[in-house]
This record gives C-alpha cells, structure tokens and sequence, in this order.
C-alpha cells in the first residue's frame, strides 16, 4: 500500500538532517557550538520521551545516564581507550545500569517512580563525589583532543549529531513498531494493556533502557569536549528537567515534537537571555510555567488544532487548554 | 558515652527533619502534587526570621507567626492563582509547574538576599544543658519540642476541624467531596497554604540553629522526598518516623562510613524503602 505521508515524513527528516550536516560549512564556530548544545538536549528529550512520553512514567533519570556516560568516558579515555569505544562501552553500561534498576523501579508508579529516578541520579552524584576513580568533589580531567579549534569544534558537532539521529530513528521505529504501540497503551491504562497480553514489564523495561543510551553517548561527548568533568556539573537535575520541559512544550509522545522543543526551547533561550545571562533561570522560569498552563499537550497538538481551526481560533484553544485540568 | 551523644543528636536532628517534611507530606498526601517550592517556603521562611532579627532584633521564635502568616498568604495565592488550574492534569504537570516556579523564586531571592550562607545568632545560640556527661544544645532542643508541638497542633486541626475534615473528605474523593458541598478550589488552596506555612515555620527554626542560603532550598526539598517516602504518606506521624529513621541512619553512617558519605545514606535508604515497601514504612494504602 502507497502511504504518501510517510514518504513526506522521511523526506522532511532526512532534508533536516542533510541541512544539519551541511550547516558546519557555512556558519562560524560558535554558531556551531550552539548547535552542538542544541543536538545535545534534543538528545536527553528524545529520549526521556521513550520513558515519559510514550510509557508516560515521568523519569528523572536522564541526568544519571547523562553523568553515566560522562564518567565512563572520562575514566576510559584516561586509561587510554578510543573515545568512539567509550561512547560504546559507556552506552552498554547506561543500558546495564537501566536494566538493572529497571526491574525494581518500573514497579513504582507516578510520583515514586518520579522520587526513584530523583534519588538514583542524585545517589550517583554522590558516589562520584566520594570514590577515588572518579577522582571525587576534585573532578576529572580527560586527554585534550589534538588539532584546531575548526576542527574539534566540527568533530564534536558531528559527533552529537551522529548520536541525536541515531535517538530520533530509534523512536521512529519504536513508534511504528509494535512496541510503541504497547507503550502508549502502558500510558493510557496499563491494567487493561496486561489484560490485553502486553507484556507490561517486558516493555517498560525496554523503554527505559532504550532511554538510557542516548543521554550516556550524549554524556560521553559532552566529557571529551569540556575536558573537565565535576560531578555537579553532569549529575545536574536541570538536564532531566530541561528533557522534560522540551518534550511537552514540543508535543509528549511524538517523534519530532521533543526535537522541535529542544530546538525552540534553545533559540529562543538565546535571544531571550543573551542580555540578561544573570536571569537564565528566571526566563527558564517562566517558560516553564507558560508552557504547562498553555501548552500542557505541546505545539504539535496546537499546531493540529489550528491548521483545521484556522489561526482565529488561537486563544480559544489556549483559553480551552487553561481551563482543561482546572478544579 | 560517644554512642549516647550520637544518639541524642539524632534525635534532635530528626525531630527537625520531621517539622521539615511535615507540610510536604500533607501537600503530598492531599493534592497529589510533589511540592517543589516547598523547600522554597522554608528557605524564605528562614529568611523572614532572619531578617527580622538582623533588621529589628526580633527573637527568632517570636517571628514565627510572621513567618508562617507570610507564607500561608504566598502559599494560598500560588495554589488558587496557578497549581488549581493543572489539578486534573497528568501529575507530573504540577511537579513541572513548582519547578518553573522554584527556579524564578531562588533566582531572585539570591539577586535580593546574595547567596551568602546566614545564620541567626541570639545571645543565647551557644548555651547547652549538661545532662550527666552529655550535652544537650539548648537552641536545638528547643527548636525539636517546638517542631514536636506544632505538629501536634497540625494533627489536632486535621482531626478535629471543620476545615480539617474538608481536607480529609477531599484527599479521598475529590468529586464526592465536590457534590457534599465542599469548595475544592478554596480547600486546595488552603491545604497548599498550610503546607507552606508549616514549611515557613520549619524553616524559621532551621535558621536558628543551621545557616541557610537561597540554595539551600534544594537540600530541604531532598530530605523531605526521603523521609516522606520512608516514613509513608497520609498520615503526620510518618514524617515523624522518617524524619528520625534517617537522623538515625545519617548519623551513624556518617560515624561508620565517614562523614562524606552522609548525603549518599539518605538516597540509599530512599531507593530501598522504594524496593522494599513503596507506601512507606507507616504509609496507608491508597497514597500510592
């Protein structure tokens, strides 16, 4: 059978990612390094949206795999590994890692499984603050990549790109693909997906280890190219935070929706604060408080709602979206 | 004798986290909504007292109506002006929401107060009460049997209040309690209110006898997630158990695994509590 908007859809993502792979040939360095930070967060968005978005289990997790990957590869590349190997070996691990808190911690639901997360990534930061191998509250210095800053600043973009299309294909086949379609219905009721033989563990523990490897690459990167890692630095909530807000301002639950966000989010935090670098988080703030009362189910949603409303009925559906969830 | 004196300070410790966590677990409890400006509450309240004394020489425990006051107000306007409107929605929302809020509020609060750590120094904050060969500071024993009585006030107008029973019917059905003729809004509202002021008190306390910072909020919200989560919801005397359990476990950890673990101990204790018995060690069914 001809599906013509799935063409569409294949031919719109892959115009977007050639246009990012051309983007390092006309622009400056330092507009590259904001998309470089760009990639980066829709990376932690993309996935988080395996977890909170598709299974509707609100994870805190993704500072954890974030801090995860970083370390790995900041310990490996010390003991003198290849930094794609510790990118691998860092994803394996964040995957372990998922797996393996996974069984206990998807049992939990809503605010606990929330707390969970919370406590597993700030427990982690922790640990890294207090163990020897991690060089402790002192910090980590890893090898510093050799050659010019046109050229590192290119091979670290094209390094978290490579990571944020691996994220956003992975969640295109996870939600044409049978697992996707368990997923939503974990969110939507997960006694009656069990009843209709969804394996609901099976698939919650998936989701989450599939929400883990990309923050832990991402993390990896993000290592090599600071040079330095302190635990709060990458341990830091505000990236699960941050996943999160992205994810619903660009739509909960769909492919692009929490790459729109991510990119939304960063460009128009840039020429929000590019003045008042003082006031980030109370812009942050702000932002976050708009998007839950206006936009509590995304752009994406709205954008649908206008495109058959017309642009007229814009505040209706703002003001319907504020009176939605009221007592 | 070393093991007696840790003990004691647990205790006290302890009996301070319970007052801390005390309005988190009734936001928590009622409304459903992990209350992040709740360690903003008690930041502010902290500074209310501190500004008060530092400003006029008010004794820290004489502003602890003012504080509580104050922040029952803020508390009553944040919920009825913004929380109420996501109620219905997926939980996580409001969570989402208090963040965004908590993020403006400490920004500004480090802008107005700097992040300089302040402490309030009565004449009296370096006394102590020679028990045998022990030592009982007198400010943090004051600070537990006032924490201890305020929480018994709290329980006795959730028990026996008309206002008290409006919050209770709410927590178990919110519709029910709607079509009973219960305004949800305005109960909401003063639930929320009540937990900041709870919270504002805690934190007046908390100044005397610690320092506090705008950033400090940070670290009240995570000892109240652990010790709600491991005394259990729904009711105050979980707060309570949590709150010694891990001044307990704190303090000893800190004695057998060296004092930089001690922050890790909390987390543990709260991520095997969750394995072991997500309720709550005294939590009621139902709260999940």
């Amino acid at each position: 059978m001809f599906k013509p908007w799935v063409h569409i859809q294949w031919l719109g993502m892959g115009a977007g990612v050639l246009a990012l792979i051309l983007l390092p040939s006309f622009v400056e360095n330092d507009e590259i390094r904001k998309w470089m930070d760009i990639l980066m967060v829709a990376i932690l968005a993309t996935s988080w949206n395996f977890i909170g978005g598709l299974t509707g289990y609100p994870s805190f997790a993704p500072a954890a795999f974030f801090g995860l990957g970083a370390y790995t590869t900041a310990v490996l590349m010390n003991a003198g590994f290849n930094f794609f190997i510790t990118l691998g070996i860092g994803a394996c691990f964040g995957a372990l890692v998922a797996l393996a808190l996974g069984v206990p911690i998807l049992r939990l639901r809503g605010h606990y499984f929330a707390i969970a997360t919370f406590g597993v990534a700030e427990f982690l930061r922790e640990l890294a603050d207090n163990l020897r191998v991690t060089g402790g509250g002192d910090g980590i210095n890893l090898p510093q990549i050799t050659g010019g800053p046109d050229y590192f600043t290119r091979f670290f973009y094209f390094s978290m790109l490579g990571v944020a299309v691996l994220a956003v294909l992975t969640q295109y086949f996870v939600t044409r693909h049978r697992l996707g379609y368990g997923l939503v219905a974990i969110r939507e009721n997960e006694d009656a997906a069990a009843m209709t033989g969804v394996d609901t563990t099976k698939y919650k523990i998936i989701a989450f280890v599939l929400s883990s490897i990309f923050p832990a690459m991402g993390g990896g990167v993000y290592a090599y190219r600071a040079a330095f890692l302190e635990p709060i630095d990458v341990f830091d909530i505000m990236f699960s935070i941050k996943a999160i807000v992205m994810s619903m301002l660009g739509g909960v639950g769909t492919v692009m929706g929490p790459v729109m966000g991510a990119l939304m989010m960063e460009y128009l935090a840039d020429y929000l604060w590019g003045a008042f670098t003082e006031f980030h988080s109370v812009f942050l703030g702000i932002i976050i408080v708009l998007v839950v009362l206006f936009l509590p189910r995304g752009l994406m949603a709205v954008s649908q709602e206008v495109k058959s409303r017309g642009w007229g009925s814009l505040g209706v559906i703002l003001k319907s979206n504020v009176q939605r969830f009221k007592v | 004798m070393l093991y007696a004196q840790i003990l004691i300070n647990s205790i006290l410790l302890g009996g301070i986290y319970a007052c801390i966590a005390v309005g988190f677990s009734l936001v928590w409890g009622v409304m459903n909504i992990l209350n992040v400006l709740h360690g903003t509450f008690l930041m502010l309240g902290g500074y209310v007292t501190f500004w008060m004394f530092k400003l006029y020489g008010v004794d820290p425990f004489l502003s602890l109506p003012v504080s509580a006051a104050v922040m029952f107000c803020a508390g009553y306007v944040v919920q009825r002006g913004l929380i109420n409107k996501i109620v219905r929605a997926p939980m996580f929302m409001s969570l989402i929401l208090t963040f965004g809020l908590q993020l403006i509020v400490v920004r500004l609060a480090i802008f107005f107060f700097t992040g300089d750590y302040r402490s309030v120094q009565p004449s009296y904050a370096g006394f102590s009460i020679p028990v045998m060969s022990l030592s009982i500071p007198f400010v943090r024993i004051s600070i537990f049997v006032l924490g201890v009585f305020l929480t018994s006030i709290l329980f006795w107008f959730m028990g026996r209040t008309r206002t008290g029973r409006a919050i209770r019917a709410t927590r178990m059905d919110l519709d029910s309690a709607q079509l009973m003729g219960v305004d949800i809004g305005k109960i909401y509202a003063i639930t929320y209110g009540i937990g900041a002021a709870v919270a504002a008190t805690a934190g007046s306390l908390v100044s005397v006898g610690f320092a506090i910072s705008p950033v400090s909020d940070v670290e009240f919200l995570s000892k109240s997630f652990i010790i709600c989560t491991i005394g259990g919801l729904g009711n105050i005397t979980g707060a309570l158990a949590g709150g010694l359990i891990l001044g307990l476990a704190e303090n000893f950890g800190a004695l057998y695994f060296g004092p930089g673990l001690q922050n890790a101990i909390g987390y543990v204790l709260l991520i095997l509590v969750l394995f072991i018995k997500p309720s709550g060690l005294l939590g009621r069914k139902g709260f999940e």
